[in-house]
């Protein structure tokens, strides 16, 4: 009996081991995470039918970015017919590349699908090797100034720019005088997550947002080191807010915790990658209600144009894209907490911005290709005066 | 700066990240003393964190949630036992398995109630509130200082307390000393060493629960994916660093937390600015630091033994001679 419950034991545990080995063992999905098919019934004809294989840095089921892209995926074969398979690498950056290369030799697929900037250098490698395998990379760029890459295609959404109105919207907060929670300071927060690329990228563009408004704004910025310290990432909110900053940019999986610290110490946070004030609303309309806007890059919008143009043969091999906000590469809602809010002097100077943004006449600098000086020299415009 | 650091905002801060590494390094004491390594605390305290918050979401009793959250802390700790005990796992083995097992579980478990990853925001958790204290809290300076925390702040020099108190003031302590240093000896006095052990244990997973709920019904007001993020480990660093001393380890665990503070402040503030990276080293500097300082302590204490013993033979052969 007793042997029978110890193998029973030590099976349970080995499953427990199996199903969470990846080193950030961010997820154990019901199904196993690896090729999971949705086949659909091709509608249209069969000569857009995409194979498409989608190999996920992270996970899927989180309701985060790659939800986004793997629903464009399933859209796009729903309508044109084809298949979608993942494979989740669960963070796990050692099997990046092995995953490409395996799924470039199976020589099945009409497209790989993968993103974000850890990707780019697994991807020109196995590009690179596998000539005939198309490849699509989102959310970050391959540099194709060589001309090695004729079988990639690049496109990303331009966080920076995002990030600029945020900012922008930030400094008009804090000078305002009808605006309930701002202080006399003339100080806004950033938080990050981790100190990458596409972080420092809606950085950028939020210093550089509010110096547009104000030169003599103040952005206290600081880095978490992880996305997942929920609590240090409210510590440093706390902290950043103690210093005088009265809105906070949170560029992290963790944005709601800087809103539970907005809320607790009554000051404004901007959330990023979904519309956080209308997802707690129902369970939270106090913390809705801390919560100016968030910054949202578009996945869907970002892939679904793609994938058509690669489906009916019109897309530029070779060659990045850029998808500006005026595009719908990145959203800033205006919703219902926002509104509320917002005061009306406010409203018109921001408004003001957007239509600017709008109208492609406002150059957002980025972090993709910046180097650690303009890192630096980004770092030191955000805290003069 | 200075004005900072001697602020009471910068007290309470220390005082938040300091307390679940308190619990965790009170665990860390148990299973040490009981001679078990177990560096599953992060895995105990993931459970703890997320079932605490469940139970409290389900049942909107904050009672049924701190038992929840300790029933699950105390479970894993009893499994984690069991393979070490009575199957013979190795214990780093079977603590790893556990840390593992709490970070795959609860996400698991998140995805399948809120259909996220992420965290329970959506769900309608409960939070230990914060106790303002009666008359001391109109104390100038002293009040704000010693008044005003959460629930658990206190919980954890309580639990500190409670931890000296077993091991050193009761039967079952003095048992559970006595297993881990001589588990033949204890045995020939009809000790029943692995039954100690496993009580041990157990005791140790339900301090760590506390660290964990305290994380998501304290801290935080929802389980979030990894949020213990290294506390646990960061707790046994401060059982070896306070050498397993309940009132020295609560030193440790105060300037891990002063360090974390420190770091935050540093990196902050614009006339400091420090890199982030180095900010989010500051408490496994000081670990390094004080291992470094204790394993120095630790040598010459030897050498000074030695040298007595040394001394003394030679007088009793002088003495002989004589």
């Amino acid at each position: 009996m007793k042997k029978h419950l110890a193998l029973l034991l030590a099976l349970g545990m080995t499953l427990g081991l199996g199903a969470c080995s990846s080193p950030s063992a961010t997820t154990p999905t019901p199904a196993p995470s690896a090729d999971t098919t949705v086949s659909a019934a091709p509608v249209e004809t069969q000569d857009k039918a995409l194979d498409i294989m989608f190999v996920v840095t992270g996970s899927l089921g989180g309701g985060n970015n790659v939800d986004d892209v793997k629903a464009a995926l399933d859209e796009y074969v729903a309508t044109y017919g084809g298949s979608v398979q993942t494979f989740e690498c669960n963070m796990d950056t050692s099997v990046y590349q092995a995953q490409l290369e395996t799924a470039a030799e199976d020589e099945k697929y009409d497209l790989i699908v993968t993103g974000f900037s850890t990707m780019v250098e697994p991807l020109c490698n196995t590009a690179k090797e596998f000539p005939d395998q198309k490849f699509f990379l989102f959310d970050a760029a391959v540099d194709f100034t060589s001309g090695d890459y004729p079988n990639v295609i690049s496109a990303q959404a331009r966080g920076n720019e995002g990030g600029f109105l945020a900012g922008a919207l930030a400094a008009l907060m804090t000078e305002s005088a009808d605006a309930e929670r701002a202080n006399a300071d003339k100080k806004i927060g950033f938080v990050g997550g981790l100190e990458s690329t596409a972080i420092l990228d809606f950085m950028f563009g939020y210093v550089e947002g509010a110096k547009y408004v104000d030169p003599e704004i103040e952005v206290l910025y600081s880095f978490v080191g992880n996305q997942n310290d929920s609590a240090l990432t409210q510590e440093i909110a706390r902290s950043q807010n103690q210093s005088g900053a009265d809105v906070i940019f949170a560029a992290t999986n963790s944005d709601l915790a800087v809103a539970d610290v907005a809320l607790e110490n009554d000051f404004y946070a901007i959330c990023c990658d979904a519309d956080e004030a209308a997802r707690i609303a129902e369970s939270n309309v106090d913390e809705a209600n801390h919560i100016l806007t968030s910054v949202i890059k578009d996945y869907k919008g970002m892939v679904a144009p793609m994938l058509i143009q690669i489906g009916e043969g019109t897309a530029q091999w070779g060659q990045h894209t850029y998808i500006r906000y005026s595009e719908g590469g990145v959203t800033v809602p205006q919703n219902e907490w926002f509104s509320n809010q917002v005061p009306a002097s406010v409203l018109a100077d921001y408004e003001a911005i957007v239509a600017d943004m709008e109208a492609g006449k406002i150059d957002v600098s980025t972090a993709y290709g910046a180097g650690a000086d303009v890192i630096d020299s980004f770092k030191e415009l955000a805290s003069s005066k | 700066m200075a004005s900072y650091i001697f602020s009471l905002d910068f007290w309470a801060s220390i005082l938040r990240m300091a307390t679940p590494i308190v619990f965790a390094s009170m665990a860390a004491i148990i299973g040490d003393q009981a001679n078990v390594l177990c560096i599953g605390y992060e895995g105990i305290m993931l459970f703890a964190a997320l079932f605490g918050a469940l139970g409290s979401a389900l049942s909107q009793s904050l009672l049924v949630g701190t038992l929840c959250g300790m029933a699950a802390g105390v479970l894993l700790a009893a499994f984690f036992a069991y393979f070490v005990l009575y199957l013979d796992t190795k214990p780093l083995l079977a603590g790893l398995g556990v840390n593992t097992l709490g970070s795959g579980v609860t996400i698991y478990v998140i995805y399948l109630l809120t259909g996220m990853k992420l965290n329970t925001s959506t769900l309608p958790s409960l939070q230990f509130p914060d106790i303002q204290i009666p008359i001391v809290k109109d104390i100038p300076i002293l009040g704000p200082l010693v008044s005003g925390h959460n629930l658990m702040v206190y919980l954890a020099f309580v639990a500190t307390f409670f931890v000296w108190f077993l091991l050193f003031k009761t039967k079952l302590g003095l048992r559970i000393r006595a297993v881990g240093k001589d588990p033949n000896a204890a045995a020939s006095m009809g000790i029943n060493v692995k039954r100690t052990k496993f009580i041990a244990l157990l005791f140790s997973g339900l301090l760590a629960s506390f660290g964990g709920m305290y994380m998501s019904m304290g801290y935080m007001k929802y389980f979030s994916a990894d949020m213990v993020a290294g506390r646990g480990f960061l707790g046994i660093a401060a059982q070896r660093l306070g050498v397993s001393n309940p009132s020295l380890v609560l030193v440790v665990t105060i300037i891990f937390g002063a360090a974390t503070a420190f770091g935050i402040m540093a990196q902050t503030l614009p006339s400091v600015n420090l890199p982030s990276q180095f900010a989010s080293m500051t408490p496994y500097l000081a670990t390094l630091i004080g291992l470094a300082i204790m394993g120095e302590i630790a040598i010459r204490n030897k050498r000074l033994k030695i040298n007595d013993i040394r001394r003394k033979a030679l007088a009793e052969k002088s003495g002989k001679k004589e």
